[in-house]
């Protein structure tokens, strides 16, 4: 009877680890294979032979900065993630604080206005926000991708920060109204500083979203120079498209950037995440 | 330093009463204590003094300044917390000195204030650490040194102690005493401990169900109290509370109530009142044994001295001096004298 129960737990954990390692392949095998295959010739790649760069050439990283000029719109990537987080986090700060914090008409009925922006298709933005960018002499402008992703997760860093906000205790800022602080100050010496984990989750998740962004990059930016790296790579395929190591190195480049992202703040990303989880 | 005066001050949430027409005048460097169970409205209170919740109706003065539309900021009060609500993300010194600088405090007055603060409470070899370095009485001595830094008019301190063991608590509330008297700053304390009351407060301020039941000197209360609410509350173990005729007084729809301190064993002396009960659960406390009676439906509690030790299951008669009994009216359950 035991020995039958040990049998059964035994291939119960074997069938869990199992099917955990094979969602683990699925989901980094392709990144592995991008990245060790970025090192290949272009011969190698296409032959199926090893898995492993047989010899190693540097030469697709060297392309891809001589050839498409990546160096362009990794720069234009960093300053439409970099401006579209500062705005999303700063927008949705200073509604979630309110919102979550103070008690005044109209607040729960704001809270769901916010909030129910997420649940918009984004395909259904496409015509309001070209004509919108158009009327405003912003398309294809670096300032206008960038108000843009502002506006565009500006729910989702409500949504999280609120979340954080709410679990923050309150005696901490009537302490601080005591001592004389006003509202700006407590918001940005006490609120703010304690806000930090929900802050970083939104930054990193937002940062990554438009660094990865594709869709509304390649419908608002047409010149070169406004160009973003996932529009850059794609037409880098159409028209390149025999230098297969080239892309893999370009598509290399274009992910390590989330990934360090991601990995330096996951401590901050997990704890905001969770916020309100538990007390 | 200044007075501190409620004037039928009410406060309702969605329409029940929290506080209701509260007076209360506080001298200028008293130390009144408010206490209560949890839900009477002393926090309420409080807060509507430090101005975290608005007033329904009425007037609260600081000296002789109306602060009902004052920010809290500006009624220079420190207040100090269940919780201490210090800044996790500041340093002991930057706790301290995050008032001084908010009210534009010149840098080198800051500094004697903060290290003033730091020496009276000890606190000097922390000043570079932040809250979570620190252990909860470490803690609720920063707390406590946020609120003396400022040199308020009043101190509003909230549970202060609540968070701390057995111990520490005892300590803290002697060095919360000395301090308020060495400073001679009006203090009102809140607390659900009738002990805390009675040990710290010039005078108390027992409320229930968002009204003020009575207000007095400690022993006013524990001798006086003015109506049954009182009489149970303060004192521990609570006052005996049963029906006068269970005595065999003559004072139809009153309560007769007795302190267990004030009951003897035997027959007693002329002008005592007595009775037999069994003896249910004897608590023996070293100097003292506490004996749970039961007379006839109630349940009553004795503190006797610890010789002859009475025995569970035994009956025995006990009195007590008339001129000890008070007695409450049945129906309004205040006080009406005494049974001498």
């Amino acid at each position: 009877m035991i020995a039958r129960r040990l049998v059964t737990r035994t291939m119960s954990a074997g069938a869990y680890y199992g099917f955990l390692a094979f969602v683990m392949i699925a989901a980094l095998g392709p990144i592995v294979w991008i990245m060790v295959s970025s090192f290949k010739t272009n011969p190698q790649i296409l032959s199926n032979g090893s898995f492993l760069p047989h010899p190693a050439t540097a030469a697709g990283y060297r392309n891809v900065f001589t050839e498409v000029h990546l160096q362009t719109a990794l720069v234009n990537t960093f300053i439409y993630a970099a401006g579209g987080t500062a705005g999303a986090v700063l927008a949705g700060f200073l509604a979630a604080y309110p919102t979550s914090r103070l008690t005044f008409p109209g607040r729960h009925l704001m809270t769901v206005v916010f909030s129910v922006a997420l649940a918009v298709p984004i395909v259904g933005l496409i015509v309001p926000e070209f004509f919108i960018e158009k009327d405003l002499g912003l398309f294809d402008s670096k300032l206008g991708l960038i108000l843009f992703y502002a506006a565009m997760f500006f729910p989702l860093s409500f949504v999280i920060q609120r979340a954080f906000l709410v679990s923050l205790p309150f005696e901490i800022e009537e302490a601080a109204m005591l001592d004389g602080a006003g509202y700006f100050k407590i918001l940005g010496r006490v609120v703010a500083p304690l806000a930090v984990p929900g802050l970083a989750t939104v930054a990193v998740l937002v940062f990554i979203f438009i660094w990865n962004e594709y869709f509304f990059a390649q419908l608002l930016t047409i010149s070169f120079g406004n160009l973003n790296i996932q529009v850059t790579l794609a037409e880098f395929r159409s028209a390149f498209q025999r230098d297969t190591t080239a892309q893999l190195a370009g598509t290399t480049i274009a992910m390590l950037v989330p990934i360090t992202a991601f990995l330096g703040l996951q401590r901050y990303v997990i704890a905001g995440l969770t916020a309100g989880s538990s007390r | 330093m200044a007075s501190i005066t409620y004037e039928h001050v009410t406060k309702r949430f969605d329409e029940s009463p929290a506080v209701d027409d509260l007076n209360i005048e506080v001298a200028d460097g008293e130390f009144l204590v408010l206490v209560g169970p949890s839900g009477c409205g002393k926090t309420t209170a409080l807060r509507m003094l430090a101005g975290l919740e608005e007033i329904t109706s009425g007037r609260i003065l600081i000296g002789d300044r109306v602060v009902n539309n004052v920010a809290p900021g500006a009624r220079n009060v420190a207040m100090v917390f269940q919780s201490y609500a210090l800044y996790p993300h500041m340093t002991v010194y930057d706790n301290l000195a995050f008032s001084l600088r908010n009210f534009d405090v010149p840098k080198p007055e800051i500094e004697r204030r903060v290290q003033e603060a730091a020496k009276v409470l000890e606190l000097g070899e922390y000043l570079k650490r932040k809250p979570k370095q620190l252990s909860g009485g470490q803690r609720q001595r920063v707390a406590l040194g946020r609120a003396i830094v400022r040199e308020p008019s009043a101190f509003l301190m909230d549970e202060p102690l609540s968070n701390l063991d057995a111990a520490l608590r005892v300590q803290t509330r002697a060095e919360i005493l000395k301090l308020q008297q060495r400073l001679d700053t009006t203090t009102i304390y809140v607390t659900h401990d009738q002990v805390e009351a009675m040990t710290m407060g010039d005078r108390i301020a027992v409320m229930s169900r968002g009204v003020l039941q009575q207000i007095g000197s400690p022993e006013e209360l524990y001798t006086r109290p003015a109506n049954t609410f009182v009489a149970k509350f303060i004192g521990s173990p609570a006052m005996n509370l049963l029906p006068s005729r269970e005595l065999g007084l003559e004072s139809a729809g009153q309560l007769a109530g007795f302190r267990p301190e004030h009951v003897e064993l035997g027959n007693g002396r002329t002008g005592s009142a007595h009775y037999q009960a069994n003896v249910e659960v004897v608590e023996y406390l070293g100097d003292e044994q506490l004996a749970h009676l039961r007379l006839g439906d109630h349940d009553i509690v004795v503190k006797l001295p610890v010789e002859p030790r009475l025995q569970a299951g035994s009956q025995k008669t006990f009195s007590v001096p008339l001129h000890k009994v008070l007695l409450f009216d049945e129906t309004t359950t205040h006080a009406v004298g005494t049974a001498a």
